[in-house]
C-alpha cells in the first residue's frame, strides 16, 4: 500500500463548534438586518416621492409596535456589526505613524467609538432640535 | 499512583484504516511538559507507530502545528498544565489532507507560496562591491512583523475560507507577499499583484480575523491581507481611470 | 524502486544546503539540482540560530583581527588557510544575504548593525534581532524558489551514498510519504545535513539533528575529523535546553552565581567592568564559560532549580524597550518555558550541548577525500572552528562553505559523467534489502532503550570534563550498544510516514557518530578548547597540534589517526581573555 491522504469532510455544524467561528457567522448574519433597514429607508424615499398620504402611512407603520420592534432588532444588529468592525479596523488600515511609532490598535478602536458617539449626538441635536 | 493526563490522538494509517479513529493514551502529568513531550512519551513508551512532526521544541521551526482541543496550536508551545484535569484531544491541522496520524500534506501551501514571488524582486542586480542597501530602522519596522512567519500553517487551519475554498492563497502566503511588498528594497509588487489581486488572492478573504488570533508569532496576516486589498483597489482604479492604464 | 537522475544532489536543505543549491543554480542554470531533505527546508535547524553571523564590516576591524580571534578561539586547531579564506569571504556572503532581502537589524543611519559576541575583539556580528538563523533560513528558502533548476525532495530520508569505483555517484533515500526507496544518480553529491547534538541527552539541538550525513559519509569510507570537540553553549534553559542567545551577553547581559557574584572573574576572564568589554567576562569564549560553570557547581555556588543547577543570566538593566527591540525571542522563550520575564528577574541558565566542531573531513574547497562527495556546514569539518567555535562564525560558515561546495560540485559535475546505472541499481537494491530486513526480522532490542543508554553514557563519560576512566567506560558501552543495535526491533511496519523506521535509522547514525566522539576523545590525551581532560589538564602542542581522523571499520571500533594542522602565520600561543586580551 502507499499513501492515501484522507480529507476530512467539513463538520456540518463547523461554525457552532468554535466560539470564534460562531461570532464570525453572527457578524456575517448581521448584514441581513443592516440590509433590511436599508430597504426600509429606501421604501421611505419612495413613499416620500409618492406624496403626503403615502409618507404618513409610512411613518405610521414605522411607529407601530411591529415597526418599532423591527427597528430595535435592526439597531441591535447594526450596533453589533459596528462594534465588531471597529475591533478589526486597526488591521485594515495602513499603520499610522506618530513620531516613528505606530499608533496602538487600542487607540484607533477607541477613536472610532468616540467618533461614533460624537456623530450620534450631532444627529440627535440637529434632528431633535 | 502519580498524576496522569489522558491524551486522545487522532490515528489514521492508510495501510490499515479506511478512515481516522481516536486512540486514548494515559501519560504521566508533568508541569513542565508541552503536548509535544507527551507525544514523544507516547511514541517512546506506549505506541512507537504514532506519527507526528516536531523538531526544535522552541516554537521557531514550525513543524508541530496541530489541533489541540479543537484549537490550532504548536504542540511545543502548549503546556499540558493548561489542560490539567481535562481530556486533551490532539488532531492533525484542520483543512489539510491527513497523510498519517498527525501528519498532514502541506504541498498545497508551498505551491501557493511559490506562486507569489516570495523573494526580493529588484530592477537591477546590485553588485556586491556596492555593499549592503541602506534601510532605516523605520523602513525595517514597516515590514518586520510580516517576516516573523514560521510557516506553521495554524492560520490555514483557523480560516473558514481555506476550508471551503481550496484555491485561496491563504493567510501565511499572502502575509509573506505583503512582507516583500512593504520592503523598501523591493520592486515586485506589480508582479505579485497578478496573484494577490486575483479572485483567489486577497478577495477570497472575508476578514474573519481568525488567522491573526491563532498566529503564535503575532504576524497578523489579516492585516496584511486587508492592506493588500486597499492597494489592490487603488491598482484597479488606476488601471481604469488614468490615461495609459490597461483596464 | 524509483531512480531519479540529476546532475548535483544536495542532502540537507538548511542554510548550507540551500546556499549550495542557489550557488549551483546561479552559476550554471543548465545543471539539474536535487535538493533532498528529511524535513521541509524551513524546519531545518539553522532556524534556531539566534545571535548572528560574523563578518568584518567596521572601519576599525580587519580580516586579520577576525582571523586571530577565530584561530585563538579554536585553540590553534583551526586550519589557518581555511580561516583566512573564511574571514575574507564572510562579509561578501552576508552582503549577498542582504541583497536577497534578509532583514538584518539596522543602525539609525540605515547601515547594517553589528553586535559584540563572545571571543570577538570588536563588534562584527550581523544580526536580525535574536532570530538571525530563522531569518537567514527563510530568506534562503524563499530565494531558492526563484530557480527552476532546483527540484526539492522534501521529507526524503537519505540512508546511504552510492559509491562506484571510489567515486560518489549518488545516494539512496526513502520517500517518507510513500515509504518507497528512491535512488538518486548524480555526478556530484553535497552533504549539508547539520550536526549531531542529539547523541547527548541535554542539547539545544532539535530532534532532527542526528548526524545522518556524518554517518553516511563515514560508512562510505570518508573519515570524520575532530569529533571529540563538542561545544557546550553556556546559556541554555534548565530542563528543556532551549538556547538563550549569546547576543544577550553581547548586549550587556551578566552571569552571576547564587551570591549574585560575577563568578567569571575567578576564571581568568576579569576584570568585571560594569559594561561589556570584548573578549572578557561574559564575552569570553563558550568553552571557558561552560567550564567555569562546572567549577562553580563543584564549589556549590550555583543556583538550585527544579531542573538541576543553574546560574543567573541577568539582562534587567537593559530595560524593557531594548530587550524588546534586540532580544524579543529571549524574553518570549523565558516567559514561556521557565515562567520568568527577564525584564523583571534573571533567567536561570546552564551549559548545554550545542555544536559539533568536528565532522566530515573536507578541504578548503569543501571536497571530501571521496571524489564527487562534498560537504558543508555543521556536518563538515574544514576546519575553521578548531577546538572551540566562536559564536556567530557558524552562520557565516554555512554561507561561505555552502557556496564553495556548490562551485566545487559544479566543476566536478562538468568534468565527470554519471556512474553506471547498473551499479547504482545494484547498490540501491542492497540498501532496499537492508531496510526490508528490518521489517522482517523480529529484533529484540528496543530502540528507545538503546538511545537512552547512548545519551546517558555520552553525558557521563564524554561531557564538559573527561577522564581516561570515563571515556574507557563510554567507549565500551557504545561498542556494546552498536552490537545490540544489530538486533534492533522495528515496531511499526507501515509504509507511509514510518517515523519509527526513521528513528531507528537515526539511532544507527548516532551510535556511529557517538563512537567516533568517544574514541577520539580517549586518544587525545591533552586539554584543548572544548575537549578538557581532568587527567591531562594541559594543552600539548608537541603531540596533539593535529586533527584527529576517525575512520570506519565495519563492526569494529573506529581507527583514530591524525593529520597536522595547517599553520600559515599564527604560531600556537596562550589564549588570553579578560583584561589582558583587549
Amino acid at each position: 500500500m502507499t499513501r492515501r491522504p484522507y480529507v476530512r469532510p467539513l463538520h456540518p455544524h463547523w461554525w457552532l463548534r468554535d466560539r470564534r467561528q460562531f461570532l464570525y457567522i453572527v457578524r456575517e448574519g448581521t448584514s441581513v438586518f443592516v440590509g433590511l433597514y436599508s430597504a426600509i429607508l429606501m421604501d421611505g424615499l419612495i413613499r416620500l416621492a409618492q406624496g403626503r398620504e403615502a409618507w404618513e402611512t409610512y411613518l405610521a407603520a414605522l411607529s407601530s409596535p411591529l415597526g418599532v420592534t423591527v427597528q430595535v432588532i435592526c439597531l441591535a444588529f447594526a450596533a453589533f456589526h459596528a462594534v465588531t468592525w471597529f475591533g478589526v479596523t486597526p488591521k485594515a488600515m495602513p499603520p499610522l505613524l506618530v513620531k516613528g511609532e505606530p499608533i496602538p490598535a487600542r487607540t484607533i478602536i477607541r477613536g472610532h467609538f468616540i467618533l461614533w458617539a460624537v456623530l450620534s449626538l450631532a444627529v440627535l441635536l440637529v434632528l431633535g432640535g | 499512583m502519580s498524576e496522569t493526563i489522558t491524551i486522545r490522538v487522532l490515528r489514521y494509517d492508510p495501510d490499515k484504516d479506511a478512515e481516522p479513529r481516536f486512540d486514548d493514551f494515559i501519560v504521566p502529568y508533568r508541569d513542565e511538559w508541552v503536548v509535544l513531550d507527551a507525544l514523544a512519551y507516547i511514541k517512546e513508551v506506549l505506541d512507537p507507530s504514532l506519527a507526528y512532526r516536531g523538531s526544535c521544541h522552541m516554537a521557531v521551526c514550525g513543524s508541530c502545528g496541530m489541533m489541540i482541543n479543537r484549537q490550532p496550536k504548536l504542540a511545543c508551545h502548549s503546556f499540558i498544565r493548561d489542560y490539567r484535569g481535562q481530556l486533551v484531544t490532539v488532531e492533525p491541522l484542520d483543512h489539510f489532507p491527513i497523510e498519517r496520524d498527525l501528519i498532514v500534506d502541506q504541498d498545497g501551501f508551498i505551491e501557493k507560496l511559490s506562486s507569489l514571488y516570495p523573494y526580493l524582486v529588484t530592477e537591477h542586480d546590485k553588485p556586491l562591491s556596492e555593499g549592503p542597501n541602506l534601510q532605516t530602522p523605520a523602513q525595517l519596522a514597516a515590514f518586520r512583523p510580516f517576516t516573523q512567519c514560521i510557516n506553521c500553517l495554524l492560520c490555514y487551519a483557523a480560516c473558514p475560507q481555506v476550508a471551503i475554498n481550496e484555491a485561496f492563497s491563504g493567510p501565511a502566503a499572502l502575509a509573506i507577499a505583503h512582507r516583500y511588498n512593504r520592503d523598501s528594497r523591493d520592486s515586485g509588487e506589480e508582479l505579485r499583484s497578478e496573484i494577490t489581486d486575483s479572485h483567489h488572492g486577497v478577495w477570497d478573504c472575508t476578514f474573519v480575523g481568525a488567522c491573526s488570533e491563532v498566529c503564535p508569532k503575532n504576524v497578523d496576516p489579516a492585516a496584511a491581507i486587508q492592506r493588500t486589498k486597499i492597494s489592490a483597489s487603488f491598482r484597479w482604479l488606476k488601471a481604469r481611470l488614468l490615461p495609459g492604464g490597461t483596464p | 524502486m524509483d531512480v531519479i537522475v540529476t546532475d548535483i544532489a544536495i542532502v540537507g536543505a538548511g542554510g548550507a544546503g540551500l546556499r549550495a543549491a542557489i550557488e549551483v543554480a546561479e552559476q550554471n542554470p543548465s545543471l539539474k539540482i536535487a535538493l533532498i531533505s528529511k524535513v521541509f527546508p524551513m524546519r531545518s535547524h539553522t532556524v534556531a540560530a539566534e545571535g548572528g553571523a560574523a563578518g568584518v564590516v567596521k572601519p576599525n576591524d580587519s580580516f586579520d583581527l577576525h582571523f586571530d580571534d577565530t584561530v585563538s578561539g579554536g585553540d590553534w586547531l583551526c586550519d589557518q588557510d581555511a580561516v583566512d579564506l573564511f574571514v575574507r569571504a564572510a562579509p561578501e556572503e552576508l552582503t549577498r544575504m542582504e541583497h536577497w532581502g534578509c532583514p538584518w537589524s539596522r543602525d539609525a543611519d540605515g547601515r547594517v548593525a553589528v553586535r559584540a559576541f563572545g571571543g570577538m575583539k570588536t563588534e562584527r556580528t550581523w544580526y536580525a534581532a535574536d532570530k538571525s538563523g530563522f531569518h537567514m533560513l527563510h530568506t534562503l528558502f524563499q530565494t531558492s524558489l526563484k530557480y527552476p533548476s532546483i527540484t526539492r525532495y522534501d521529507e526524503f530520508y537519505s540512508t546511504e551514498l552510492l559509491v562506484e569505483e571510489k567515486r560518489c555517484t549518488g545516494l539512496v533515500a526513502i520517500e517518507l510519504r510513500s515509504g518507497k526507496l528512491v535512488a538518486f544518480r548524480a555526478k556530484a553529491v553535497i552533504l549539508a545535513t547539520g550536526g549531531a547534538g542529539r547523541v547527548f541527552p541535554f542539547t539545544t539541538n532539535g530532534a532532527i539533528k542526528t548526524g545522518d550525513g556524518m554517518a553516511m559519509a563515514y560508512r562510505a569510507g570518508v573519515p570524520l575529523k575532530d569529533m571529540e570537540f563538542v561545544q557546550y553553549h553556556p546559556t541554555g534553559l534548565p530542563g528543556t535546553g532551549i538556547l538563550i542567545t549569546e547576543g544577550a551577553r553581547g548586549e550587556g547581559g551578566l552571569l552571576t552565581n547564587r551570591d549574585g557574584y560575577r563568578y567569571l572573574q575567578d576564571y581568568g576572564l576579569g576584570p568585571p567592568d560594569p559594561w561589556p568589554r570584548n573578549k572578557a567576562m561574559e564575552l569570553g569564549p563558550r568553552d571557558r564559560l561552560s567550564q567555569a560553570f562546572w567549577h562553580e557547581q563543584q564549589k556549590g555556588r550555583t543556583v538550585e532549580t527544579p531542573f538541576g543547577d543553574a546560574v543567573n543570566l541577568d539582562i534587567r538593566h537593559l530595560g524593557e524597550k531594548k530587550i524588546d527591540e534586540r532580544l524579543p525571542m529571549v524574553r518570549e522563550l523565558a516567559i514561556s518555558y521557565v515562567g520568568i520575564d527577564p525584564v523583571h528577574a534573571p533567567i536561570p541558565v546552564r551549559p548545554v550541548v550545542h555544536y559539533t566542531m568536528g565532522g566530515i573531513d573536507t578541504d578548503i574547497d569543501a571536497a571530501t577525500p571521496l571524489p564527487g562527495l562534498f560537504a558543508a556546514g555543521e556536518c563538515a569539518c574544514v576546519s575553521i572552528n578548531g577546538a572551540n567555535r566562536l559564536g556567530s562564525n557558524s552562520l557565516a560558515e554555512i554561507l561561505v562553505f555552502g557556496a564553495r561546495a556548490g562551485r566545487s560540485a559544479i566543476a566536478f559535475a562538468q568534468a565527470n559523467p554519471h556512474g553506471s546505472e547498473r551499479a547504482a541499481k545494484a547498490r540501491a537494491d542492497e540498501a532496499q534489502a537492508k531496510i526490508r530486513a528490518l521489517f522482517l526480522n523480529d529484533g529484540t532490542e528496543s530502540a528507545p532503550a538503546l538511545r537512552r543508554a547512548m545519551n546517558e553514557t555520552m553525558e557521563s563519560g564524554v561531557g564538559i570534563f573527561r577522564t581516561e576512566e570515563s571515556l574507557q567506560q563510554s567507549c565500551a558501552v557504545l561498542a556494546d550498544l552498536r552490537t545490540r543495535f544489530a538486533q534492533v526491533r522495528l515496531e511499526d511496519r507501515s509504509n507511509v510516514f514510518n517515523t519509527d523506521l526513521v528513528q531507528v535509522l537515526e539511532l544507527g547514525a548516532m551510535l556511529d557518530v557517538a563512537q567516533t566522539m568517544a574514541e577520539a576523545a580517549l586518544t587525545r590525551t591533552e586539554s584543548r578548547g572544548s575537549h578538557q581532560r581532568l587527567d591531562y589538564p594541559k594543552r600539548d602542542d608537541e603531540d596533539f597540534l593535529a586533527h584527529s581522523i576517525a575512520s570506519y571499520s565495519s563492526g569494529e571500533r573506529p581507527a583514530i589517526g591524525s593529520r597536522n594542522v595547517v599553520i600559515t602565520r599564527s604560531r600556537p600561543g596562550e589564549r588570553i581573555y579578560g583584561g589582558g586580551g583587549s
